[in-house]
């Protein structure tokens, strides 16, 4: 058997229709020959051992390039950045629940007793706007606002948030505040579903 | 005192002031008219939860919705 291939610097165009890596780290493939520059080998000397990263697809031909091996020192580098994206990731994640902390206390400071007790149960509470018309604020930031019939059943959704990403409670507050004391203005502004 | 709770992404952030020091309040009226100049909106509630309006100067402040 045989196999053709093209380089171009570290990068190998080929194709293959079968594909066995089960022979002791020997890749074997059935490779299309691509192109003028490319050759023939034997199996004998083909990818043995050779990692081979697949980086995507031209004219139907998938282009692999060969890793090279990492050095010790290319692997200590690695593992400090592993590291460090670890640490940012893990505070990032304690400054998004203190955040989120917060945002919860500052709800539970501006709600009313009776909306304390629905939204420790429920989850969402319900507000009063100026007009009399009822609103039920769902957890969340886009369409979490129901405007509500008489009968309490909702009639449709609004969708009006701060315009900075805060905390779903604090955006939960903000449209409270706004139905409650700026309702035509939010009114005004949301869009309907 | 006064309080002043802005919201941002990181949570709300509070800034106090004493009331009869007129420096303290000077600086909370600076942060209060650059916010509301930035399109916040700002109310004022009562500790209990009781609102008692729409501020055009000064208190609690959402950013423009």
């Amino acid at each position: 058997m045989s196999y053709n291939y093209t380089t171009t610097g570290d990068t190998t165009w080929r194709s293959w229709t079968s594909a066995d890596n089960s022979t002791n780290g020997t890749y074997n493939y059935n490779i299309v020959y691509l192109s003028t520059g490319g050759y023939t080998m034997s199996d004998n000397n083909l990818y043995i051992g050779a990692p081979y990263q697949f980086v995507g697809e031209y004219a139907g031909c998938e282009i692999i390039t060969t890793i090279p091996e990492e050095t010790e020192e290319q692997k200590q580098i690695r593992l400090v950045l592993e590291e460090v994206a670890r640490e940012t990731e893990k505070l990032r994640l304690e400054k998004q629940k203190q955040a989120e902390e917060k945002a919860l206390q500052l709800l539970l400071d501006n709600l009313e007793e009776n909306q304390v007790e629905i939204f420790k149960k429920t989850g969402c509470f319900v507000v009063t706007g100026q007009s009399g018309k009822k609103y039920k604020i769902n957890k969340g930031r886009v369409r979490n606002v129901e405007e509500l019939r008489e009968d309490g059943t909702s009639e449709r959704r609004m969708c009006f948030h701060p315009e900075l990403f805060v905390p779903d409670h604090d955006t939960m507050l903000a449209q409270k505040l706004m139905l409650e004391l700026n309702e035509p203005e939010a009114r005004r502004i949301a869009n309907f579903s | 005192m006064g309080e002043m709770a802005i919201m941002g992404t990181e949570g709300d952030v509070k800034q106090m002031w004493n009331a009869e020091n007129p420096e303290e309040v000077a600086v909370a009226k600076i942060t209060f008219d650059k916010l509301t100049k930035k399109g916040y909106k700002a109310f004022l509630v009562k500790k209990d939860g009781e609102k008692v309006n729409r501020l055009m100067s000064l208190t609690l402040t959402l950013r423009r919705l």
